[in-house]
């Protein structure tokens, strides 16, 4: 037996220490003084957590979880049913606001006057600085600007 | 909800049957997982939160109700058991959280319970001496205040190795981290421990 086997055992252990030691365990313990020395500290720990209290419940847990259960479920029912109240009245309304305003929409963009040309306006024709302004009245400007002529 | 199915659960049920009915709807199969493990729970949470919280059971009661909440996302890749532990264990943390700052655990221990720490640490203790421990003896609150003062990370590798006595490999499945971490966090707690004990007692000083 080698001290590496001795600590591997002792890390296995755990609190099956109490229950003893296997003969050759301990025959190594009583010739190597650092191996007996890590098993008594190992010994003094698990006296330690041994003296930490137990807790324990003396009322059975079922009737309180079974409660709180019942108190979820309830809780999850009600928002399920103001979500399904939503899908089933305000989603519809909803629905047909945005149908309303979309048909609005579309029907005003199909008005004559919504396809109409928008007027040229003066800013439109300005001329660079320079250069003379064509008069969006005279339907040859642009000839009469370029030639000098109207069109015969 | 509480619809129940047409066959009875009996106590052969494995686990996995007893889920699998819950997800099908059967509340009741419910009770037999809570009466399972309500007491292995109870005293892991009561250990977790410390001997000075007093709402052990109401923390309880929740973990197993957020547990049966959340039993759709359980994958089975671990027992039902080590599952719910993990939901417990984070509970316990949020617990801590809001209390933290709340509870002193920084009181000194009295003459009665250092004197009984040391005898429980020179000497093996008789049966009928530890049989006279009681949840409120002053060993007993020392001990249990002790651990309490250990950060939260810390104190849950502790209170799952030595104390619930799981192995090293059960733990880092629990806390789902590697083995090596676990044997990290272990020792430091330790050495915590020792530190907070070196005041009052020699006896757990490193050699």
């Amino acid at each position: 037996m080698t001290c590496d086997d001795f600590r591997r055992w002792l890390e296995a252990a755990g609190a099956r220490l109490t229950e003893g030691i296997p003969d050759a365990y301990g025959e190594h313990a009583g010739t190597c003084a650092d191996c007996r020395a890590i098993l008594q500290e190992e010994q003094q720990w698990l006296r330690f957590f041994a003296a930490a209290p137990e807790p324990f419940s003396r009322r059975p847990a079922w009737p309180g979880v079974m409660a709180r259960i019942h108190e979820e479920e309830s809780r999850r029912a009600s928002l399920s049913d103001a979500l399904l109240l939503f899908s089933r009245r305000l989603a519809p309304a909803f629905a047909l606001v945005v149908l309303f305003l979309g048909g609005v929409g579309l029907w005003r963009d199909m008005l004559p006057e919504a396809r109409e040309p928008v007027p040229a306006t003066v800013a439109m024709l300005e001329s660079a600085p320079g250069q003379e302004a064509l008069s969006p009245d005279e339907p040859d400007a642009v000839l009469i600007a370029w030639v000098g002529a109207r069109n015969p | 909800m509480t619809e129940v199915l047409p066959y009875p659960l009996t106590l052969e049920d494995t686990e996995r049957d007893v889920v699998r009915r819950v997800r099908e709807g059967d509340s009741d199969a419910y009770r037999l997982l809570v009466e399972r493990y309500q007491a292995r729970i109870h005293r892991l949470v009561g250990r977790l939160l410390g001997p000075d919280h007093g709402d052990v059971d109401d923390v309880v009661q929740e973990v197993f109700v957020k547990a049966f909440f959340s039993l759709r996302k359980f994958r089975e890749d671990a027992t039902f058991g080590t599952w719910i532990t993990r939901i417990a264990i984070n509970r316990a943390r949020d617990e801590l959280k809001k209390q933290s700052g709340k509870v002193s655990l920084d009181a000194e221990p009295g003459e009665e319970a250092v004197r009984e720490l040391r005898d429980l640490l020179s000497a093996e203790p008789s049966q009928d001496e530890r049989e006279d421990d009681r949840p409120d003896s002053p060993v007993t609150l020392l001990v249990a205040r002790t651990v309490a003062g250990l950060p939260d990370r810390l104190r849950v590798v502790v209170t799952l190795k030595d104390m619930e006595g799981n192995s090293y490999q059960e733990v880092a499945g629990i806390l789902n981290c590697s083995i090596g971490t676990v044997k990290s966090r272990h020792a430091r707690a330790r050495e915590r421990l020792r530190q907070m004990l070196a005041p009052h007692v020699s006896e757990l000083a490193r050699r």
